[in-house]
C-alpha cells in the first residue's frame, strides 16, 4: 500500500507539473484568458453553471446553514 | 507441610507463577505434574520440594522475562502455526529438570522416569532387571553432575565427586535467605543484575508443542461488541469514500472535456497549451481522488475488518501446551 501511494503521488505530481508548465508556457506565448473562457463557454455553457452556483446554490446552502460566509 | 497434597501444591504453584508468560507457566506446571507422576511417594517429593513458594522463587530466579517476551513476540508474528520447534531450552525448564533429576536420584526412580518408547531401542536392560549395567537415568545423571560440577579446564584438579558441593545447595541457601527475608517482612527489591548468572544451555535442542484453544463464550461476546462498532466505523468510512469517488468523477470528466476541447475548439497554440495544461491538472486531481477511493475501500475499510478479526482471534484464544 505504501508503494502504491508513492507511485500514485509521483504520477500525480508529474502530471500536475506538466500541466502547470503547459499553462505557463501558454500564458507566456500569448494566450488570452478571456478568449479561452469564451470558447469554453460556447462549448460547455459555463456561464449558466456559474450563475446557477453563485445565485442559487450558494444562497441555498447559506440559508440551510451548511456553509457560512 | 503434611496438610498439602499434590493437587494443592500444583494449584498453589500455578497461582504463584503468574509472572511468567502463559505458555511458560503451563510448561512449568506440566513439568511438575510429570515430576509427581514419576515419583512413587507424593509426600516425600513435596517434602523435597519444600513449598510452592520456594519453587516459585527458584523459577523466578531463572526466568528471563525479556528473553521470553522476545521469544513469544517472534513466535506470534512468525505464523499462525500452533506447533513449532524451538532450538533453545529456557533456563527455567532446565531448572525444573534439575530438580526432577535430584528427586529421582533421591527416591531411586531414575530408570522408571526415563521410559524407552516403542520406536526407540535401548542398549540397557529394563530398570527392574538386576544388572550391573548402568541405567539410562544413571548415565544421564552422572553426565549432568559432571557437566554441572566439573572443574575448569586447565586447573588440573581432579576432585572426587563426594567432595564437591552441589551448586543447587548454594542456590538453595540463597533461596532460603530470600524466603526468610520475605517472611520476616524485609523490603525486597528484585534486581536482575544481582541474580546469579545461569549457565547457557542453548546448545540443547528441544521440541515443544503449543496449540491454541478458542473460547466460544468470549468469541460470542466479542462478536456482539465488535459487529456494531465495525458497522459504525464502516458507515463513517463510507462518507469520505463516496465523496472521494464523486470528486474523482467530476475532476476526471472535467479534465477529459478540457483536453478534448483543447484539440477540437481552439486554433491558437497558446490557448491550446493553457487548456491542455488545465486539463492535465484536472486529470491528475481526478487520479488522486480515485486512488483515495481505492485506498478507503481496500485499505481503510478492509484493514478495519481485518484488524477486528485479528483482535478477536487474539483476545478469544489462548495458547496451551499440547
Amino acid at each position: 500500500m505504501r508503494k502504491a501511494w508513492q507511485i500514485v503521488m509521483a504520477v500525480v505530481l508529474i502530471v500536475v507539473l506538466i500541466g502547470a508548465v503547459s499553462v505557463g508556457v501558454g500564458l507566456i506565448t500569448g494566450a488570452n484568458m478571456d478568449r479561452v473562457f469564451n470558447v469554453l463557454d460556447n462549448e460547455y455553457n459555463l456561464t449558466i453553471y456559474h450563475e446557477y452556483i453563485t445565485q442559487e446554490l450558494i444562497p441555498a446552502l447559506l440559508d440551510a446553514g451548511l456553509i457560512s460566509k | 507441610m503434611t496438610d498439602i497434597n499434590r493437587h494443592n501444591f500444583i494449584t498453589e504453584l500455578s497461582k504463584l507463577l503468574t509472572f511468567m508468560y502463559e505458555e511458560d507457566r503451563l510448561t512449568a506446571v506440566n513439568m511438575y505434574e510429570d515430576m509427581f507422576e514419576s515419583c512413587p511417594d507424593e509426600q516425600q517429593l513435596i517434602h523435597h520440594l519444600v513449598s510452592p513458594t520456594r519453587q516459585a522463587v527458584v523459577l523466578a530466579r531463572t526466568y528471563d522475562s525479556k528473553e521470553r517476551m522476545l521469544h513469544v513476540d517472534t513466535r506470534t508474528k512468525k505464523s499462525d502455526l500452533y506447533v513449532e520447534e524451538e532450538d533453545i531450552v529456557p533456563a527455567f525448564v532446565l531448572a525444573i529438570e534439575k530438580i526432577g533429576t535430584e528427586a529421582q536420584q533421591l527416591f531411586g526412580t531414575k530408570a522408571a522416569a526415563l521410559p524407552v518408547s516403542e520406536d526407540q531401542f535401548s542398549l540397557f536392560p529394563a530398570a527392574d532387571g538386576a544388572s550391573d549395567i548402568p541405567t539410562v537415568g544413571e548415565i544421564i545423571g552422572e553426565t549432568a553432575e559432571n557437566e554441572a560440577f566439573a572443574p575448569a579446564a586447565g586447573d588440573g584438579a581432579d576432585v572426587p565427586g563426594e567432595e564437591i558441593v552441589p551448586v543447587e545447595e548454594s542456590s538453595g541457601d540463597s533461596v532460603d535467605e530470600f524466603l526468610s527475608e520475605y517472611e520476616n517482612g524485609a523490603a525486597i527489591t528484585y534486581r536482575e543484575e544481582t541474580l546469579p548468572q545461569e549457565p547457557s544451555y542453548q546448545d540443547a535442542p528441544r521440541v515443544r508443542s503449543i496449540r491454541r484453544e478458542r473460547s466460544v463464550p468470549l468469541l460470542i461476546l466479542y462478536s456482539l461488541a465488535a459487529i456494531p462498532v465495525c458497522l459504525v466505523g464502516l458507515v463513517l468510512l463510507l462518507v469520505p469514500t463516496l465523496i472521494s469517488l464523486v470528486f474523482a468523477f467530476v475532476f476526471a470528466a472535467a479534465g477529459i472535456a478540457a483536453v478534448s476541447c483543447a484539440f477540437g475548439s481552439f486554433v491558437i497554440f497558446a490557448d491550446i497549451l493553457v487548456v491542455l495544461g488545465a486539463g492535465l491538472v484536472l486529470l491528475a486531481l481526478g487520479l488522486l481522488f480515485l486512488w483515495l477511493f481505492v485506498w478507503f475501500i481496500g485499505g481503510a475499510i478492509a484493514g478495519m475488518i481485518n484488524g477486528a478479526i485479528k483482535l478477536g482471534n487474539r483476545l478469544c484464544t489462548k495458547e496451551v501446551a499440547a
